[in-house]
């Protein structure tokens, strides 16, 4: 009889998984110090196919986590499994792994074309050759293959090796601050290449300060915070938990007095403001309550709304509450 | 729906103060530079591994000299370690010492990229290289000096009467301080001009060292194959940095077989023009836009 | 071109590394060093024999000052760089075996010194042997080829390896090989006995002589201090962290 996977038995207790969701990588009770410098502390969590935000200040052991479900680190604590496998000490498991790392430097002395191909080969890719061009035209660096890439631009070292990377299909894809350095269209492009992957049901970790963007693609986030995971799974649903809070609303409308008595009336709303002419901002402990509300008063006292807007579901104003409290 | 501009637009001064006051001139930063320089070189305020091998290397300096006192305790009579043989020794200990910091002082601004910071601030690119070569200079008379007059030191204060040893001893002081200070100085000097050409540290390692022992052995060979002309022959030590240390000291001390044959004036002399040549050479070479 | 990257990728980096940078020339021209020595000699010679002279030329010079600098300026980099640049990663996280990672590196290690080593003592063979009435030049060639190698076999596998366990590996082996070796081996002859220069004069003797039984003890040596060596790097690679 084979032994059960342990990813499966016990996936729904890692924090950041959904009920039934496979764990791709594992995290368990790791911790990481140097000598009295606690860089990570009791994380435990687990990391599912699609696109994953890990956030976090800096200094907040983002790096030292992402480094540690690569392999280069140990971790002075715990357990890290990718694929069900262990990755320190395991060679082979990198034919499943990639990863592009802000903090490493590249081969100044080899051309573009000749680093990814160098990747390639040492992966073991079948058609070196052809991998190397295909993942050079998706991140779009074509045209600055032939030269060296010791005269990169930051942008262009963080595409090639974000090629470097993808050269030999890795089932997993870890990316530390990949959208450092670069100009906005080759931001949307490495966008649109992550949820790419995420669709095609790779699982890729993203760490990233650029909240408005990992908004954008990632499904779920891993919030770190001096060492400690703070929240863990969507952030919409990270931010209803987040009760001691109150929603802002704003809303434009025709008669922004008669609708505001009326919200007032109503126990849900907690204040009301006035912006303008036609505005109202209205706090709520409960958006679904209000935006249920809202459009039914409006309809019985005949008033026209233009525009209603939750104004802080934003991942910013979720990252900000947990960094700050 | 745009709402039409307003007219209202106002700047607010966000708090950066102009400083109007006094500054500190170059000078200031020279020194500023001069002493960072030789702390980080040298592996203060840096981890364990940048101190030890400067460590060694003192220890290795040092230890003579301890050993040289401490018989001199037990067996006054006993003159262990004379100056010349103490700085004809310890020559090939300094050379590694400049291989040491030479690149720590240069060669890591480069590789770090540290230099466009440096020329966007109010420091001159001539203070800045004033600054490496003075911080060079000091850093390497910790190890052609100090040790020295430590050996001076123990030698005055363990003779029969320690301040007339002293004040005899005023003259060999002097003549330590000058061959110390100069070997510090011309070794730095060479060194740093060498590391000042590549950003990568072991690269200015190994020419460092090379040069020093290669110009030996080459200066030697040269002085061998040419023993039967001697007026070329006492001229060959100048092509070898160590030689041409040997040959300073022997000169000053006294050795015998030395003082007759080459004018000390020439060694210094030679020491002299190479910290000029070297020193103008890396002036010229900052120069360059990178 | 393209096949021995596909064979030998890790080989092909480090080589690639060492052309770019200055290494590599810097090797080639230290290699020929001795031709100044003996071109001196040729024109001045001032001892008797010229075989004599090329092969204390050897003991004197190349093999104590020589052969440690131009062996160390690549060993040392070949993974020193890496660390200090911060490139290990991409060789580390590969499903390449950190065996084929280390003697991959020490593969560039030789190719990049031992053809350098010959070239410059035959050039200075050549030259010594301008010198009228030289002759019996050749075997000390050999004998000098064969022992430079087998110096570079093992100088190269030992820094190698303590460039993955000491920061400065260059400047810990300039004092090893000057300080060291120089000064304290001449006053404790033990120190002798883990000299690598005192097995590479050994081995550097035996074929100089005809005596295998002195050069294969002595090559036997060397050879398990080399195994010793690679192992050690390669256990050591596997259990590196990088932040």
């Amino acid at each position: 009889m084979s032994e059960p996977n342990a990813s499966e038995t016990t996936a729904t207790e890692l924090p950041g998984l959904a009920r039934g969701e496979q764990a791709i990588i594992e995290v368990r009770d790791v911790a990481k110090w140097y000598g009295d410098i606690v860089a990570v502390s009791d994380m435990s969590f687990g990391i599912g196919a699609g696109v994953t935000g890990l956030l976090g200040p800096n200094g907040a052991g983002k790096s030292t986590l992402l480094n540690m479900i690569s392999g280069l680190l140990a971790p002075s604590a715990g357990s890290v499994r990718v694929l069900g496998k262990p990755v320190r000490g395991n060679p082979a498991i990198y034919r499943q792994i990639g990863l592009a790392s802000e903090q490493e430097h590249v081969y100044g002395s080899l051309q573009g074309r000749e680093f990814v191909r160098l990747n390639a080969i040492l992966q073991g890719v079948p058609d070196a050759d052809g991998a190397t061009e295909r993942v050079i035209r998706v991140v779009g660096m074509e045209s600055a293959a032939n030269r060296r890439v010791g005269g990169y631009s930051k942008g262009m070292r963080q595409r090639i090796k974000v090629a470097a990377a993808l050269v030999h299909e890795p089932q997993v894809l870890l990316l530390d601050e990949p959208l450092n350095g670069t100009d906005p269209v080759q931001r949307a492009s490495l966008i649109d290449l992550m949820r790419r992957l995420g669709d095609e049901g790779k699982t890729v970790v993203v760490s990233s300060h650029v909240l408005s963007e990992v908004e954008r693609f990632a499904r779920n986030v891993l919030v770190v915070v001096n060492g400690k995971l703070a929240a863990a799974g969507d952030y919409r649903t990270i931010r209803e938990r987040m009760d001691q809070r109150d929603h802002i609303i704003r809303i434009r409308c025709s008669d922004p007095r008669r609708l505001a008595s009326s919200l007032v009336a109503d126990r849900i709303t907690r204040s009301v403001r006035f912006q303008g002419q036609e505005g109202l901002i209205a706090e709520t402990d409960d958006v679904r309550r209000f935006g249920l509300l809202a459009p039914e008063i409006a309809r019985r006292e005949q008033i026209r709304i233009f525009e209603l807007q939750a104004t802080d579901e934003s991942l910013a104003s979720v990252f900000s509450y947990l960094v700050n409290s | 729906m745009s709402t039409p501009p307003r007219d209202y637009g106002e700047i607010f001064d966000r708090g950066y103060l102009h400083y109007e006051g006094p500054r500190l001139g170059q000078m200031h930063a020279i020194w500023a530079l001069a002493r960072y320089s030789m702390a980080r070189a040298v592996g203060i305020r840096r981890p364990w591994s940048a101190k030890i091998i400067p460590m060694l290397l003192y220890a290795a300096v040092f230890i003579p000299v301890a050993v040289s006192i401490g018989i001199r305790a037990f067996f006054p009579a006993f003159d262990f370690l004379d100056y010349a043989s103490f700085f004809g020794a310890i020559v090939l200990l300094e050379g590694i010492f400049v291989a040491l910091i030479a690149p720590e002082m240069v060669s890591s601004d480069r590789h770090d990229r540290l230099l466009p910071l440096y020329f966007s601030r109010p420091i001159s690119r001539n203070s800045y290289v004033t600054a490496k070569l003075l911080g060079t200079g000091l850093l390497t008379l910790s190890i052609s000096l100090v040790p020295a007059v430590i050996l001076w030191l123990g030698n005055g204060l363990l003779a029969q009467d320690p301040i007339a040893g002293m004040r005899e001893g005023l003259g060999d002081l002097g003549r330590i301080v000058i061959a110390g200070t100069a070997i510090a100085f011309y070794l730095g000097a060479i060194g740093l001009v060498i590391a000042s050409f590549t950003s990568r540290k072991s690269v200015a390692v190994g020419v460092i060292v090379l040069g020093f022992v290669i110009t030996e052995s080459l200066s030697l060979a040269l002085s061998e194959a040419l023993r039967d002309q001697p007026d070329i022959e006492r001229w060959l030590f100048v092509l070898s940095p160590t030689r041409t240390i040997v040959t300073l000291v022997d000169g000053l001390f006294g050795v015998p077989e030395f003082s007759s044959e080459v004018p000390l004036s020439a060694a210094i002399a030679v020491m002299a023009g190479v910290i000029v040549i070297c020193s103008l050479v890396m002036f010229a070479w900052y120069q360059r836009d990178e | 071109m393209d096949a021995l990257w596909r064979l030998l990728p890790v080989t092909m980096l480090t080589v690639r590394q060492f052309s770019g940078g200055k290494t590599a020339r810097l090797v080639l021209l230290l290699s020929c060093f001795p031709v100044l020595f003996a071109a001196i000699f040729v024109i001045r010679p001032w001892s008797g024999d010229p075989a004599e002279y090329l092969a204390d030329l050897f003991r004197e010079l190349i093999v104590p000052t020589l052969l440690p600098i131009v062996v160390l300026l690549p060993a040392t980099a070949a993974l020193g760089n890496e660390l200090e640049d911060g490139t290990l990663p991409y060789l580390l996280m590969k499903p390449v075996s950190r065996a084929r990672i280390v003697l991959g590196k020490y593969l560039a290690i030789i190719l990049v010194t031992i053809p350098a080593l010959i070239v410059g003592v035959g050039l200075t063979t050549v030259v010594v042997s301008r010198v009228p009435g030289a002759e019996g030049l050749w075997p000390i060639f050999v004998a000098m080829a064969g022992a430079a190698a087998v110096g570079a076999l093992l100088l190269g596998a030992l820094f190698l390896l303590v460039s993955l366990l000491v920061p400065r590996a260059l400047l810990a082996g300039m004092i090893y090989v000057f300080a060291w070796e120089s000064l304290l081996g001449r006053f404790l002859p033990g120190v002798q006995a883990i000299s690598s220069r005192e097995y590479t004069l050994r081995v550097f003797e035996g074929l100089l002589d005809g005596d295998s039984a002195a050069t294969v003890a002595a090559i036997s040596t060397i050879g398990v201090v080399i195994l010793v060596c690679l192992v050690l790097a390669i256990w050591r690679l596997s259990r590196m962290q990088i932040d």
